[in-house]
């Protein structure tokens, strides 16, 4: 990993937390991935055919479970570097005068509030067509297409789809992408969140009991916190940056 | 949606996500999908559960048994509504309907992974409902849809997929075109060092005056003599590999394949640039050391197959000689009739078991017993299915079909041993389908890892490539059963039947061994020695009791039926017939209520003894026979002795076992006082005499409970439960057919000697499984470390990763030749000597 060049407030943001702080995230958010995309998981999975006495869903279906990941990933990393992009090229254009300034200033303030939201100490709102079932612009229209595919490729779109659903957690990242410094700092924090995110939902057929309740509780107001903490460094940044930016 | 005042009565703390389970928070949301309003902690939850409820109706609860769902649902992850029974979804297909079982033969699998991939691809296949491939046996069991699919297709999918599917019956014939054959081989082989020989010499600059360009031009001819190795003798491998891939289990070849067409394309396009770094020796030395390698493993392992089964086909395939009508017809052996006279030539194979009606000959019975012993048949000898006639023609009158005889019931009894996987297997089956993912990834990430340090693409690639060549536990994954199927060949071989491959593991520690009496370590020819009737006539008394004994088993009854019968005394009806296992009969016959049996069986008759009778019965006792008293209204009118001989290897078998350090006890249905002497013959300390079969099957029980490993020995026939009980349950004789079903091994010639070959063979056996174990496992760990370290080159991995699975298979080998009869010797008994048939009787 590189090294800290100078203030981590000032200038690039490079750094070990940066690559650690999404996959942290992810680690402990994927305890909530597990409640979310736990049932799905389990629905795809009831497709493969158990085998025998040797053959468990969770060794069999292994290829899916990765495929279905690859896809979930893409689109998280499809939808960071979007952001990144609009968020660039509105930089460009010079709407938000400095990305770094009022850029960060907004983007940390709504990853505190989605914090907060996953937290449940503030109410949320209407999701709009992501949340609705029967619109070929809802990604649970093609969910439900998918989840009964046998084919590997059904799996990957599965996947993709299902990275479209409305979730605080992935979309606190895509938040935190869009206004990161350069094109592959945005993929890497979708990725690295995506990859965090991995590790509980493939053993979830072998630790699921390992997940109770109270664990998956603690996760998630953990990943709350580090949303909401990245959230805080972020507009931190933007207001150090604005006041740089007015003061100089 | 914006959250709604709580209307429901409990308050928020308590309420959870109808889906995920978390508690609610403010973020939650709700739904009126379905009827009742559920409500979630977050959009997310409440989308994803609006989802599936469109889509299944309900959240899907699919079979309710399997182990994700169970868990799922006991860790809370699927909420708390629903638990209802389990819907059709009509995307899953019409119900299972009318479906057929195909089985075939398998041939050219290399170890269990072959097994797991071809039953994979099978079950992708429209129309097969389920697939199951054994690798011990080389069977497969498909249940298909004959709407869809044809037995021919399948066979014809399996061949596409590089291995070779045949009807069971057929042999194993090696055809030139089999995927693997010398032709391949060879050709491969002398290619391969042509181009070995040019690369070579332009590698190390011998032919620099030639110049440059010359040199260059010597690029054309590597590739003339590599093209036809890769593509012609290297397509079965490159066919495997395809089928490997295409089910997601790379296996050596999709790996080696991997890496000779990589390596010859990369070089082919150095050909044309006209660059001098040249790969085709690698791509040749790739695909020929796993022709090589594939084609002497699977020489030595049909070697060791057939000749321990192969004659097991053989046999299966005998053809009767009838002579119907005056014409010479021939039926194959499933087919003979019960009372159908076949006629049997010098040098053929007697095809049935049955009585020999004419003629007379001397034949061989090693397939049933091991022994090649000359035994002479003559009328009225039992003539056994197997037995090759040596000299002389017999006609023998067939008692039933191939099916029924005992060499087809040893044969069957053996097969099926094969296919039990004892927890080696399942232990071992585990560990494997980790170790290959395992590894793989760690083939990657060294690849990865040295990539990303900067090191050559090329070279990244061959280190990740060893390290999945590696991967390929062939040598691992054929360890155990080929280690099982040398000893249940080798055990068929020597006249003893592993029915239960679980107690080679348990052979080898047996402390405690249950002998039982009659018909194990005596002839179980009774002989009625004396009789004494005070009152009355012996004759009646032997006819009324041969009457109500008529129908039983035992083989006293069946002795004083014989008794009776010889002595020209005509046998009654016997009505209301009930036997006690172990201490008599009783029955009505004529007007007289009978009870023939044991001390024991009076008293609980209610028949009185009278005291001179008891006395003379004690005295016959003392004399190691066997009593049985003859009853009627209210008194025993008459007492039977009956001798039966010890045989004379029992005393040496207990010494040896002795030797051995295993306690020895004697067991027995009779009567505690013929019991003793029978164990002072024997040299046994404890003895249990009048023991019901389920005593006997107490007794294992309480030794079992001290923590002993016992062993019972018995003809199965009242022993049953004590044989099944037991760690090791061995059934001597011909009569354990049936009921001696529940042991785990049986010796149908009843040779006590055996005994001691069966301990060896497990102790042998349990070796064995450890040194192929240790052979693979070594290799595998030395191997793996020193590819990940870089310390191995592709081929050189595949090489030595055939090295490892021939030494175990030569291992195998190597317990399938060694010896166990010496104990013949042990025993006192000489060889060549001794009533052959005799033990074959019962």
């Amino acid at each position: 990993m590189s090294s800290i060049s100078g203030p981590w407030w000032e200038g690039k943001d490079k750094g070990m937390w940066d690559l650690l702080g999404p996959m942290v995230v992810g680690l402990a958010g994927s305890f909530h991935c597990v409640g979310m995309c736990g049932p799905i998981i389990l629905a795809y999975s009831l497709q493969e055919k158990a085998h025998g006495p040797l053959r468990s869903l969770a060794t069999k279906g292994t290829y899916s479970h990765l495929l279905f990941h690859l896809g979930r990933i893409s689109s998280y990393a499809f939808l960071g570097c979007l952001a990144w992009t609009i968020g660039h090229g509105l930089e460009l254009k010079g709407f938000l005068g400095n990305v770094r300034g009022w850029g960060s200033l907004v983007a940390g303030l709504i990853m505190m509030a989605l914090g907060l939201l996953l937290a449940g100490l503030i109410p949320s709102l209407s999701t709009g067509t992501l949340g609705r079932v029967d619109s070929k612009w809802s990604p649970g229209f093609w969910i439900k297409r998918w989840i009964g595919s046998s084919k590997p490729l059904g799996k990957m779109a599965l996947g993709v789809a299902t990275g479209f659903l409305p979730c605080m957690l992935p979309w606190a990242m895509i938040v935190k992408a869009a206004v990161s410094d350069s094109f592959l700092r945005a993929l890497s924090t979708m990725v690295l969140f995506g990859a965090g995110t991995v590790p509980i939902l493939l053993l979830l057929g072998l630790c699921a009991t390992a997940l109770s309740v109270k664990v998956r509780l603690v996760g998630e107001k953990v990943a709350a916190l580090g949303v909401f903490a990245m959230g805080a460094m972020v507009a931190y940044k933007g207001l150090r940056a604005l006041y740089k930016f007015h003061g100089s | 949606m914006q959250a709604r005042p709580s209307e429901g009565a409990r308050p928020l703390e308590e309420r959870r996500c109808d889906l995920c389970g978390l508690p609610l928070g403010r973020a939650r949301s709700k739904s009126f999908m379905g009827g009742e309003p559920k409500e979630f902690c977050c959009p997310g939850c409440r989308a994803v559960y609006e989802i599936l409820v469109s889509k299944y109706g309900e959240l899907p609860r699919g079979v309710e048994g399997t182990e994700i769902f169970r868990v799922c649902k006991e860790s809370g992850l699927l909420g708390e509504s629903g638990g209802e029974a389990p819907r059709n979804r009509s995307d899953r297909g019409a119900e299972p309907s009318f479906s057929l079982e195909l089985w075939f033969k398998i041939s050219g699998m290399s170890c269990p992974s072959c097994s797991w991939l071809l039953e994979r691809l099978l079950e992708k296949v429209k129309g097969v409902k389920e697939a199951e491939v054994s690798f011990g046996t080389e069977l497969s069991r498909v249940l298909y849809d004959p709407s869809m699919v044809t037995p021919r297709e399948l066979m014809e999918k399996i061949s596409s997929w590089g291995y070779q599917a045949l009807p069971v019956q057929e042999g194993d014939e090696e055809r030139a075109d089999a995927p693997f054959s010398l032709r391949r081989v060879v050709v491969a082989a002398l290619f391969t060092c042509q181009v070995m020989m040019i690369s070579w010499a332009v590698y190390w600059g011998f032919l620099e005056e030639l110049g440059q360009r010359g040199v260059s031009y010597l690029s054309i001819p590597i590739w003339v003599l590599s093209t036809p190795v890769i593509f012609w003798c290297g397509f079965p491998v490159i066919r495997r590999g395809i089928a490997a891939m295409r089910a997601w289990m790379p296996n050596v070849e999709a790996l080696v394949s991997l890496g000779a067409l990589s390596a010859y394309f990369y070089s082919l396009e150095a050909v044309v640039r006209g660059s001098l770094h040249l790969y085709f020796d690698t791509a040749c030395m790739l695909i020929t050391t796993v022709l090589v390698g594939r084609y002497v493993e699977e020489r030595m392992r049909s070697k060791l197959r057939d000749s321990s089964f192969l004659e097991m086909t053989r046999l299966g395939c005998l053809k009767a000689r009838l002579w119907r009508r005056g014409r010479e017809e021939w039926l194959p052996a499933s087919h003979v009739e019960k009372g159908q006279e076949i006629e049997v030539r010098e040098g053929e194979t007697i095809p049935v078991d049955g009585v020999v009606s004419r003629g007379q000959a001397i034949v061989d019975n090693s397939s049933l017993t091991g022994e090649s012993r000359p035994v002479a048949l003559a009328q009225g000898s039992p003539a056994f299915a197997g037995a090759i006639v040596l000299q002389g023609r017999v006609f023998v009158l067939a008692s039933g079909p191939w099916s029924t005889s005992l060499l087809g019931e040893m044969v069957s009894s053996v097969m099926e041993a094969i296919k039990i996987s004892t927890p080696w297997d399942s232990l071992a089956q585990k560990a494997l389908r980790w170790f290959i993912p395992g590894v793989m990834a760690l083939g990657s990430l060294s690849s990865l890892w040295l990539v990303v340090s900067g090191q050559d693409l090329t070279d990244a690639l061959m280190r990740g490539l060893t390290v999945w060549v590696v991967a390929c536990p062939c040598a691992l994954g054929i360890a155990i059963p080929m280690a099982k199927s040398a000893a249940i060949a080798l055990g068929r071989k020597r006249g003893i039947i592993l029915r239960n491959p679980e107690i080679l593991e348990r052979g080898d520690k047996v402390d405690e061994i249950l002998l039982d009496k009659t018909g194990t370590v005596t002839h179980g020819n009774f002989e009625m020695r004396e009789m004494h009737c005070p009152e009355g006539n012996s004759e009646d008394v032997l006819s009324i009791a041969a009457s109500a004994e008529g129908p039983s088993e035992h083989l006293i009854a069946k002795r004083i039926v014989a008794s009776a019968l010889e002595r020209g005394i005509r046998l009654g009806e016997v009505e209301d017939f009930h036997e006690e296992q172990g201490l008599g009969v009783r029955g009505l016959v004529g007007d007289k209520r009978v009870f023939v049996g044991s001390e024991i069986w009076m008293r609980s008759s209610e028949q009185r003894i009278p005291t001179a009778l008891l006395k003379r019965a004690r005295e016959y006792q003392s004399k190691g026979f066997t009593v049985a008293f003859v009853a009627w209204d209210g008194s025993a009118k008459g007492v039977l002795a009956m001798g039966d001989a010890l045989r004379d290897t029992a005393p040496g078998l207990v010494q040896a076992l002795v030797r051995r350090g295993i306690k020895v006890r004697l067991i027995s249905g009779d009567s505690k006082v013929t019991t003793s002497i029978v164990a002072r013959e024997l040299g046994v300390e404890d003895f249990y005499g009048e023991a019901t079969p389920s005593e006997k099957a107490r007794i294992v029980e309480e030794l079992k409970a001290e923590g002993k490993t016992v062993a019972a020995v018995g003809d199965g026939f009242n022993d049953g439960p004590a044989l099944a009980l037991a760690h090791m349950g061995i059934a001597v004789g011909r009569r354990a057919r049936g009921p001696g079903g529940g042991a785990d091994v049986w010796i149908p010639g009843g040779e006590l000697e055996k005994i001691l070959e069966a301990l060896d063979l497990c102790k042998k056996a349990r070796r064995t499984v450890i040194e192929n174990l240790v052979l693979s496992g070594l290799y595998n760990s030395v191997a793996l470390a020193a590819a990940v370290g870089g310390l191995l080159t592709p081929f050189v991995a595949v090489g030595a990763m055939f090295l490892s699975s021939i030494s175990v298979v030569a291992n195998s080998w190597r317990l399938w030749r060694s010896p166990l009869g010496a104990h013949a010797l042990e025993l006192g008994k000489t060889p060549f000597v001794g009533p052959a048939c005799e033990a074959l009787e019962a």
